[in-house]
Parts: C-alpha cells; sequence; structure tokens
C-alpha cells in the first residue's frame, strides 16, 4: 500500500509516536499490516473513539464508527463493489472516496408507499447526509488518527 | 383446530420510539437481513392502513418466502394475517396453518416504557396439533430475535440521541409508514398516551 498521499516520511526519530502536536490525534494508533484489505476494519483510536477503515487501492478510507443517518454501527457495514458502505441498519450507502450518501435504496423498495405520501413525507428536505472522512498519518506501520478540527 | 398463545416483555423505550421503529420499514431486510432480503409492497389500502407486503429470500437458487397482509391500528397496534406462501406452488405449512397476529404497546408510565404483547392465534390441521408447542417455540424464538435487533438499535440511537428523542422519525425526508397517523399521535402537540384499563 502506497502512504504518500497522507503520510509524513517517517524517521527512527518519529516513528515512536504521532508525527505531530499530540492533540492533533487520538492517542492510540493501529498497525497498517493489520488491516483486511477491502473490509471493513474496526479500531479504537482512544478516548472511546472508534473508527472504520476500509483499505483501497493506495490510502485508507476513515471514519467515525456511526452513520450520520441514525447512528448505526459503520463497524457491521458492508463494502459494495461500487466503493459505498452500506449501514447495516437501513442500508443507507456512503461513498467510501467522500464520504457522500450515494444512495438509499429504500427510494427504490418504497417508492410506490413512498409516492402516496406526499402530505407528511417530503424527500426534496432531506439533509446531506455524509460522513466525514478522517485524515490519518502512518509513521511506520502505525496509523495515527487525526481529529476533526471541532474536536481538536 | 385453534391454538393461541401470547408472547410479551417490556421494551425499554417510550411507545412512541417503539412505534416508530415498527413503522421504520427502511430497516426491514437491512438490520433483519437475517430473515429476508426483499420486501415488496403488493398493495397499498390507505384507507384502512393495510398493506400486503412479501418478503422473500434465497434458499438453494430459489427465491422463496410469503406474503402477508399487514394492518395499522393507531395509536399502536398492528396486525398480520393471510399469510400466503411465495410462490404459490411451493410446499409450505401455510397451505394448511393459517396465523393471525396482533401486536399492541401499551405505555408503562412509571418508567415511560412499553409493554409488547403480541397475540399468535393459529389454525391447525389435526395432525399438526401436535406440533403446536414446537410452532409456538420457534415463533417465540422468532419474534424476540428480531426485538434484540430492534432494542440494540433502540438503545443506541437513545445513547447518542437521547432516550425520547423520535425527532428523525418526524422529520420531513424521513419515510416511515402510516406516517400521517404517526404524527398525529406521536408528533408535536400530540396527546400524551394512556394506559388502557
Amino acid at each position: 500500500m502506497r502512504n504518500a498521499e497522507r503520510s509524513g516520511d517517517v524517521s527512527p526519530e518519529t516513528a515512536g509516536g504521532p508525527p505531530g502536536p499530540p492533540d492533533a490525534f487520538y492517542p492510540r494508533a493501529f498497525d497498517l499490516s493489520g488491516l483486511r484489505r477491502g473490509a471493513v476494519n474496526v479500531r479504537e483510536v482512544g478516548e472511546g473513539v472508534q473508527v472504520v477503515v476500509v483499505p483501497g487501492s493506495d490510502r485508507l478510507h476513515v471514519f467515525r464508527d456511526i452513520c450520520p443517518h441514525m447512528g448505526g454501527p459503520l463497524g457491521e457495514a458492508a463494502v459494495c463493489k461500487d466503493a459505498t458502505l452500506e449501514c447495516p441498519w437501513h442500508g443507507y450507502r456512503f461513498s467510501l472516496e467522500t464520504g457522500a450518501l450515494v444512495e438509499n435504496p429504500n427510494e427504490r423498495i418504497m417508492a410506490e408507499l413512498r409516492r402516496r405520501a406526499p402530505a407528511c413525507f417530503r424527500p426534496e428536505n432531506t439533509p446531506r447526509y455524509a460522513l466525514a472522512p478522517l485524515a490519518y498519518q502512518v509513521v511506520g506501520d502505525r496509523v495515527y488518527v487525526q481529529r476533526r478540527r471541532s474536536e481538536a | 383446530m385453534k391454538h393461541r398463545f401470547t408472547v410479551e416483555y417490556e421494551i425499554d423505550c417510550p411507545v412512541a420510539i417503539a412505534v416508530a421503529v415498527y413503522l421504520d420499514a427502511e430497516h426491514y431486510i437491512f438490520l433483519h437481513k437475517k430473515y429476508s432480503d426483499t420486501y415488496e409492497v403488493l398493495s397499498y389500502e390507505p384507507a384502512t392502513r393495510k398493506i400486503l407486503i412479501r418478503e422473500s429470500w434465497e434458499l438453494f437458487g430459489l427465491r422463496i418466502g410469503q406474503t402477508c397482509m399487514t394492518e395499522y391500528v393507531p395509536p399502536a397496534e398492528f396486525l398480520n394475517y393471510d399469510i400466503e406462501p411465495y410462490p404459490r406452488w411451493l410446499p409450505s405449512v401455510h397451505h394448511v396453518l393459517k396465523a393471525r397476529t396482533r401486536l399492541v404497546y401499551t405505555e408503562i408510565p412509571e418508567r415511560n416504557s412499553t409493554w409488547s404483547m403480541l397475540e399468535i392465534e393459529l389454525d391447525l390441521p389435526f395432525w399438526l396439533w401436535p406440533f403446536r408447542g414446537w410452532i409456538e417455540k420457534a415463533m417465540t424464538r422468532l419474534k424476540i430475535e428480531k426485538d434484540e435487533q430492534d432494542i440494540d438499535m433502540i438503545r443506541r440511537r437513545a445513547a447518542r440521541f437521547g432516550r425520547e428523542n423520535n425527532s428523525i422519525y418526524l422529520a420531513d425526508h424521513q419515510f416511515i409508514l402510516h406516517k400521517d397517523d404517526y404524527l398525529r399521535h406521536f408528533g408535536p402537540g400530540s396527546k400524551p398516551l394512556t394506559r388502557p384499563a
């Protein structure tokens, strides 16, 4: 796996800790080599925070383990062939690349019912659900996940 | 020959949440995909709140399942009946066994919690009568397993958004079955439920 996009140069001096200000990263790192490719890997990064990690062809896709729709556990999500992550609760599918909602399959499955509920169901008011990709840095074989700016 | 039994227990959430989860059809084939991976709406009668649905799954390359009439009786009662095998020619217990279920959620005011009572009536031919206990156990286990999945979802949602927070189900963009009725009974300005005597 190529880490160049998000990783800094690894030197012996930095190999033992996060590559930047400690507050900018979650305290616990995980092993790059232990990740299963093309699958959802759940990792604890400290402070009770779990992230899901899906190794792509040239980088990792890292998100919080929480679906923005209803809080579903993305650690139990499925990685689909079209490079999306499918929430196990309602099947909402998010792009691994950008985190954007790509499809709510229930729009198709429930089409007949949804069409008949105009008075109380306004899909045009749908919020733009999206997963927020988390940045990370690789030091040696260790992956450090950055906090989002609002958390740092 | 009629065999009736009841499955009942407390679900630790307000009735508004329990009803919303039941009406939230978008989760049926995802959270409960272990049981059925396809859900189709065959007909819908808004006036009577009846929806004919087909649930199916694949077995040895063949898609099999069942059709069922579902009916919502607001605020917190759900009926299932007229269960038929799919495809119709499929050898199935539903050709000879008629099942009818009635699920009622009532409020437990002191804990703002929900009492779930499922009444099941089986109309069995005489030769299935000796197996009624086994059928009862299987149906009870299925009910509990599905409820456990729902309860996990309810707990996780509650931890993040609040135990009584049903705002996502009320949101404009969120589709749930019979949403107009749900809004009337559990939406802003709705009257509190009272426990039946």
